[in-house]
């Protein structure tokens, strides 16, 4: 029976989790094997996986599951011992179950070679097991008395079913007791005054029993009949006796819930037409009856406080702790290691910063990325770290912290650093650079970044098939952020890249450059200033530039860029905008400076497609819509039209005026 | 119980409702249920770097939506843009787009019986894009496949788009 799509997409999800939950405890139990707790939580999400499983009609995995649970059992008991190699078989057990899930998501068959050879492996380790501990008794005795809370139909208890599954579990003397039944007049349908006496023989141990328990949601009293374990277990309600995680699912008033993301998305594009329509109405004060209008100005300025507010907590809502992510490359890193030879230490920290889910979705891959580049190319063997006189296992540091507007994410290694020799050898002979040109360290280090570069002699698995750098800056770019790399040959390297908290609300300047308007985000503009006719100097070929504050910076038409006919502004009496992208300064001619507002970003994309140079749109106050400008898009333009140096002119950033 | 009958024979033969338009002296048809809405012609906010049939685009509701000139897009000599000119906003492939036309006039029935394949020949534009020629009260009606009309627009760009990307260093 396959389930409807609904149910699908809720197991599919489910079953993720839990096998997050499996993978780190089997990475935990590696490092720790006789761990209970661990064993506990690493067994009931198998359990669980297989009960979902089976429940939706995905039997192939249930079953497949099946063993891994039935060994981890063993293990629990003490009758398996969890060796290094079991731990590796249960990690590909993940891996396997990973293939499967990705399958069974996109609905297209799975390659079970592998997925085969585990299930043997697994089936060859229970059947070893098997021969060295004689089974003792087929089955347990338990003597059951139920009594399911009143409100069990209320809170969705299928009481019947779970007697049914009880039945099913042995022979069963089953007694109903009816004493707590209301006379009909009294009696409210809805409330649960049914009791249960049940004695249950060759029955399954306590563990198959306790799903049934932990789906009765209380009630329950067993107690085993076995002469070796002659204690009641009473398990009354859920959270008593059971692992604090299942509890805490089952529970009704859990801490957070699960929201379908399409509904977050049209909440946040409703807040995003609120701050438009306050916008709009902001400017409408504008041309008020000087009477009402500081009755009118403090109502739209209190609108103004609502809508941020309501903003805020809005876009919290997508907000996720990176620590998520960061512990994914748990995996990854021991993987590396593996494979590499090298030992290599993974360090986090400000894993509670609290990042856009999109965002994190698309940062995993570049991050993943940068990691394994460290491990590749960072981290030296353990032999030459001695001989350095660095400790044998090398370190990796994920840090996140939030700074101002921006989420910073770092990635630092204490390898041994960029090579810059190595680097320029590259460059030159991938003529990316002039043999004679002379660079400076920093200038070689951000060749990394340029397409096709790649400094690893063959190609490893993981990294350096020169599919790399340039592909990470070019994300992190899309986001609206920045990246940057230092190193210190010998001590180690650190990728900063730099974020924006929100992508879809921002702070831009609206300007006039001819007919049109244009928004530049707020983060990109360093001042504004207007020229005299004298400081602007005509360089030939390589058009206007000016002095400013010691500096020469060019300065750009957007008419040129884009490529426009509206008129062009006059150098002389216009204004300009001194704008920045990473280090490199340049000026923006613009007619007018119209004001500062919150601009609500539009995508494109959505109905068209993208623009380079051009982030998005916005609709003004007047209903009309506004083109936001992607600055680094922007100077990309430029530097293709030469109206920009191929490499810009890099200064260092000066503190803004 | 006749009329639900009727309407299960309609939709068994073919029927479909278009509104049809001017492109300076000819009549097109789109078919309605790709329509959304009409509205009158507004201020466009161009798009740098984008074709000459694309006017640029347009808030409507607080979607972007772009604004395609058909009479560009099919190579016509331009118009002016009059009291008649109108936007018909149409959904395609998923995708809103407004296109400008002349002037818009009514909707009409079009059996399949009064529709012909078109001509080789003797149109200003692209046969690919005319599903077929329907005569209905002495008059020649073009029937666009406007997803074939305006999908160059998402098959060329995108293509452009990446080019212009993929050389960025």
């Amino acid at each position: 029976m396959k389930a409807s799509s609904g149910f699908r997409n809720t197991y599919l999800q489910e079953a993720a989790d839990q096998l997050e939950i499996l993978e780190t405890g089997f990475l935990a139990l590696e490092q720790d094997p006789r761990n209970a707790d661990v064993l506990d939580s690493v067994f009931r999400a198998a359990h669980c996986i297989k009960g979902s499983s089976g429940t939706f009609g995905f039997s192939g995995i249930a079953s497949f599951t099946h063993n891994c649970e039935e060994a981890l059992e063993r293990v629990r008991s003490g009758r398996l011992v969890l060796n290094p190699a079991m731990a590796r078989l249960f990690l590909q057990f993940c891996d396997c179950l990973r293939l499967l899930l990705d399958a069974a998501t996109r609905g297209v068959a799975c390659d079970m070679t592998r997925i085969r050879s585990v299930s043997q492996q697994f089936q060859e380790i229970l059947d070893a097991s098997e021969e060295s501990a004689p089974e003792a008794s087929t089955g347990a005795d338990w003597r059951i008395e139920w009594t399911p809370p009143r409100e069990s139909f209320r809170r969705r208890v299928d009481v019947l079913r779970l007697l049914h599954e009880l039945l099913e579990q042995g022979r069963t003397d089953v007694k109903l007791e009816t004493d707590d039944i209301p006379s009909l007049p009294d009696l409210d349908p809805q409330d649960c005054h049914l009791a249960w006496s049940l004695q249950l023989s060759d029955a399954p141990p306590l563990s198959d029993l306790e799903d049934i328990v932990d789906f009765a949601r209380g009630g329950f009293i067993v107690e085993s009949l076995n002469a070796s374990d002659s204690q009641p277990i009473t398990p009354v309600e859920p959270s008593a006796s059971l692992a604090p995680d299942i509890a805490a699912r089952l529970l009704v008033d859990t801490a957070s819930i699960r929201v379908d993301v399409g509904k977050i998305d049209h909440l946040i594009n409703l807040v995003g037409e609120l701050v438009t329509t306050q916008s709009m109405i902001s400017d409408l004060g504008r041309s008020f009856d000087p009477e009402r209008f500081t009755m009118f100005q403090e109502r739209v300025d209190q609108l103004e406080r609502n809508t941020r507010d309501i903003h805020e907590r809005v876009m919290s809502i997508r907000m996720l702790p990176i620590g998520g992510v960061f512990n994914r490359f748990r995996r990854v890193v021991r993987d590396i290691t593996l494979s590499s030879g090298k030992d290599v230490r993974l360090d986090f920290h400000g894993a509670d910063t609290e990042i856009d889910k999109n965002v994190i979705e698309s940062i995993t891959d570049p991050l993943t990325h940068l990691v394994r580049n460290a491990i590749d190319h960072g981290i030296e063997s353990a032999e030459e770290r001695l001989k350095f006189g660095k400790p044998e296992v090398g370190t990796i540091r994920l840090e996140a912290s939030q700074e101002g507007g921006s989420i910073v994410l770092s990635v630092a290694d204490d390898g041994q650093g960029l090579d810059t020799k190595k680097i320029l050898a590259k460059a030159v002979k991938h003529g990316l650079v002039d043999p004679q040109a002379e660079l400076t360290d920093e200038q070689i280090q951000e060749l990394i970044f340029q397409p096709g570069f790649s400094t690893a002699g063959e190609v490893t698995g993981m990294s350096g098939r020169g599919v790399g750098m340039d592909v990470v800056q070019q994300n992190v770019v899309q986001l609206g952020g920045s990246i940057e790399i230092s190193s210190t040959p010998g001590k180690g390297s650190r990728v900063t890249l730099r974020l924006p908290t929100t992508l879809a609300i921002l702070e831009g300047l609206m300007v006039r450059v001819g007919d049109d308007v244009f928004i530049p985000p707020l983060t990109s503009i360093v001042e504004f200033f207007r020229p005299s006719p004298e400081e602007v100097r005509s360089l030939l070929g390589q058009g206007e530039t000016i002095c400013y504050r010691g500096a020469c910076l060019p300065v750009l038409r957007l008419q040129e860029i884009f490529g426009c006919e509206s008129k062009a502004a006059d150098s002389s009496a216009g204004l300009l905008a001194v704008v920045e992208v990473g280090d490199v300064r340049a000026c923006l001619l613009v007619d007018e400076l119209l004001g500062q507002q919150q601009v609500v970003l539009k995508s494109l994309e959505t109905h068209y497609r993208r623009v380079p140079g051009i982030s998005g749109a916005s609709v003004l106050g007047d209903g009309r819509v506004a083109l936001i400008l992607d600055m680094p898009g922007v100077f990309r333009l430029a530097k293709r039209k030469k109206l920009l140096a191929a490499h810009g002119v890099r200064q260092k950033a000066e503190t803004r005026g | 119980m006749k009329g639900a009958m009727n309407d299960r024979n309609e939709s068994q033969r073919g029927d479909r409702q278009y509104l049809t338009f001017c492109l300076g002296q000819e009549y097109y048809g789109i078919d309605i249920l790709r329509v959304q809405e009409i509205r009158g012609l507004e201020a466009f906010t161009r798009i740098p770097n984008t074709p000459e049939y694309m006017k640029g685009v347009l808030n409507l509701r607080g979607t972007i939506v772009p604004i395609v000139d058909l009479r560009a897009k099919f190579g016509m000599t331009s118009g002016e843009y009059g009291k008649m000119t109108v936007i018909i906003v149409v959904e395609v492939l998923e995708k809103v787009l407004g296109i400008v036309v002349d002037s818009v006039s009514d909707v009409l029935n079009v059996e399949s019986e009064q529709i012909q394949s078109a001509p080789e020949f003797g149109s200003h534009i692209d046969v690919g894009f005319i599903s077929g020629i329907a005569r209905v009260d002495g008059r020649l009606i073009a029937l666009l496949d406007i997803a074939e009309a305006l999908s160059d627009e998402e098959v060329e760009n995108p293509k452009e788009a990446e080019m212009i990307l993929a050389s960025e260093g």
